[in-house]
């Protein structure tokens, strides 16, 4: 053995030993935390996570799926996050759950749903704060796709289809809300496809759920395309917020339903009750609405289970007002006259 | 040296040989030299080289303490980038100081990607209340991009509890999917480029301030200020929300004046304690303004400003008129505005 290798061998042994104590079981090479089915089952990917599932992520960092979670019981939620911004990166690949469902079919169609607080492919508690769920899927869970029970939260990039609840979630109670929602497809779910306060909800396809698609209350609904949903398309709820330049066609209610918000600029189009009910629910000021274009070729009697309108004013009279034109079947709708506010 | 030329000249073939017979003789000779090389190679791409496979430099506490992550770094924070290039973060950085700023941009074109990772500093908040709840801070920004470092961008990734604020960037810049939250000061503040689909969340003082920039699509809540402070910007499809004021007009002193106009449109403004929106010569479209503690749209006489389209709501359980709009007459309603569900009176609504 030369000099040369007598001094450097052992040199070598301790890089690589200590190339090996930098790098553990579960962390990259570049700090992002690795979860897969082995580590999740085996627990310890954060001080707090125990073995098997939820996988709890407790600390400020960057997370990385490297493979397809199972979940094969209907009430174990797969990841939870309780540690603020927290980015947990799906990778592309797919946390799974035991519902079924029939994709020729509506979200109603699915069976083994469960009730309760698990069940969830990522429940964000309110310690959550300011993270974010992107770029993967979630399907087939038992209770539903995301829950956020916290404030400031971002879920991009995602595809949540066939959960047994909602695909989106929030308790809207307290101080939750000030969400992301943007440029997800969010198809075949149980219940109603998102349903979050205070939130900004952008350019997503809501598609085929069990429920209303979008219900958003004081909040921006937004290029979003809502489709074939069981029910309302878009809901505003009774408080006011923004639905403007949406597609929403073909869900079995009616397309947009708002007493108080500025609907501007959307396509509503051959939903089964009215385009745009402005009579739901008693309104917080008012509604605006301009720019519409309003469409509706059924047949009367062919018009599902309610009433075959292009649009139903406020329930209350002046309490909804055009700012600009909007068209019905082509030509201009013929609103009710409004008042005029005038100054003190 | 003995590992450099023991083998030199060979080819690819030869190398290839060599590294096989490496392994077969770990300690002999020059072909065990081989072998070391690339076990130091392997041994460093491990531990966090400074460098990725794709010429990415990267950076993590570590190689912040140790310095030297470009020419001129210093060991510590800041982490300077004085070279044009992509950089990634590859772990959270922790600062210990409010006064300390993380990563300062002197170079033009820098891509900075916060690659998920968090830039934490000390200061702390309530989140169950507005930003003004957190410690105030001074001095330290998450990212500060250089008045000669045009062209930066700053993307996906989390500023938290900073003392001076997220990012301060002072030319022009890009700063997309970043999560600010709880600093002692501003959360994202621009001087020409782009914010957007950013979340900025309970900061000490303004969520955003910008001046020659577009603003979009970013949630803008529970600030200490005013939401987003706009000047010469096109502000689209934000939603500010529960701030002290929701969206306002102004700008440094040096460039106030009645005839630089703002542009926002498509915004929801609501329950801000304040103002929803206040300018001075803004065009003011198609936005959802609500339940704000002040007026929802004040426009200033400073300037000739346009309105239309806006849904404006307050105060149901009182004089529906209160607390909706003041318009001077030089501002220009181009297209109807409702109020409380009617039309909006044409001048002054208070």
């Amino acid at each position: 053995m030369s000099d040369f290798t007598r001094f450097t061998n052992p040199f070598i042994y301790r890089i690589l030993l200590a190339a090996a104590l930098a790098a553990p079981a579960g962390f990259a090479a570049d700090g992002v935390i690795e979860i897969s089915q082995a580590r999740a089952l085996e627990g310890g990917i954060t001080e707090m996570d125990q073995p098997g599932f939820p996988v709890t992520l407790s600390r400020t960092g960057a997370y990385l799926l490297t493979e397809n979670l199972e979940v094969e019981e209907a009430g174990l939620t797969a990841i939870e996050i309780v540690a603020p911004t927290v980015d947990l990166d799906l990778n592309g690949f797919v946390i799974e759950g035991p519902v079924v469902c029939d994709f020729q079919e509506r979200g109603d169609s699915c069976s083994g749903s469960v009730q309760g607080l698990g069940g969830w492919g990522v429940d964000v508690v309110f310690d959550g704060h300011g993270g974010k769920v992107h770029g993967g899927s979630i399907r087939g869970m038992g209770r539903g796709g995301i829950i956020l029970a916290t404030v400031g939260f971002t879920v991009s990039d995602m595809t949540i289809v066939g959960n047994g609840g909602e695909g989106i979630w929030s308790p809207g109670f307290g101080v939750m809300g000030a969400f992301l929602i943007e440029s997800n497809v969010v198809t075949h779910n149980r219940s109603i496809g998102i349903d979050v306060s205070l939130s900004l909800v952008r350019n997503n396809t809501v598609f085929r759920n069990g429920s209303w698609g979008i219900n958003a209350f004081k909040s921006n609904s937004v290029e979003n395309t809502v489709s074939s949903n069981a029910g309302v398309g878009i809901q505003g709820s009774s408080a006011n917020g923004l639905i403007r330049a949406n597609v929403v066609a073909a869900n079995t209610g009616a397309g947009i339903a708002s007493a108080s918000c500025l609907i501007l600029d959307n396509v509503s189009a051959e939903n089964g009750q009215e385009q745009l009910d402005m009579s739901a629910g008693v309104g917080e000021g008012g509604a605006g609405w301009g720019g519409n274009n309003l469409t509706r070729k059924g047949l009367p009697g062919q018009c599902g289970i309610g009433p075959c309108e292009l649009f139903t004013p406020p329930a209350a009279p002046g309490s909804a007002f055009e700012v600009s034109p909007n068209t019905c079947n082509g030509a201009l709708c013929d609103p009710p006259e409004p008042p005029i506010v005038q100054p003190l | 040296m003995a590992i450099l030329f023991c083998g030199a000249g060979f080819g690819h073939s030869d190398m290839k040989r060599q590294t096989t017979a490496s392994t077969a003789s770990f300690f002999g000779g020059c072909s065990s030299g081989f072998f070391i090389l690339r076990a130091l190679l392997i041994a460093a791409l491990a531990a966090g080289s400074a460098f990725a496979a794709d010429g990415v430099i990267e950076i993590n506490q570590a190689r912040a303490l140790a310095g030297g992550v470009t020419e001129g770094d210093e060991p510590g924070f800041p982490v300077t980038l004085a070279e044009s290039g992509g950089y990634l973060l590859t772990g959270n950085l922790l600062i210990e100081s409010a006064s300390t700023t993380a990563i300062e941009i002197t170079a033009s074109t820098v891509d900075l990607d916060l690659n998920g990772f968090t830039i934490e500093g000390p200061i702390v908040c309530d989140f169950e209340e507005r930003g003004d709840s957190c410690t105030e801070g001074s001095g330290g920004w998450g990212v500060a991009v250089g008045p000669a470092a045009p062209g930066s961008r700053v993307h996906d990734g989390s500023i938290r509890g900073m003392g001076a604020g997220g990012v301060n960037a002072g030319s022009t810049s890009i700063i997309s999917a970043v999560t600010v939250t709880g600093t002692g000061g501003t959360g994202i503040s621009v001087a020409g480029g782009i914010v957007e689909n950013c979340m900025v969340l309970v900061n000490h003082g303004i969520g955003i301030t910008a001046v020659s920039a577009v603003v979009r699509a970013n949630m803008v809540a529970r600030n200490g200020g005013f939401g987003i402070s706009a000047f010469t910007s096109n502000v689209l499809d934000n939603h500010v929300m529960g701030n002290r004021g929701g969206i306002s007009q102004s700008g440094p002193a040096v460039l106030t004046g009645p005839s630089v106009p703002a542009r926002i449109h498509g915004n929801v403004v609501a329950d801000n304690e304040e103002n929803g929106i206040d300018c001075g010569s803004c065009t003011v479209l198609d936005n959802a303004i609500f339940d704000n503690g002040d007026l929802q749209l004040n426009m200033r006489p400073d300037g000739d400003g346009a309105w239309g389209g806006n849904n404006l709501s307050c105060c149901t359980d009182g004089s529906p008129f209160l607390n909706l709009f003041s318009v001077p007459e030089n501002v220009h309603e181009v297209a109807p505005n409702s109020c409380n569900g009617a039309r909006c009176f044409d001048l002054s609504g208070i």
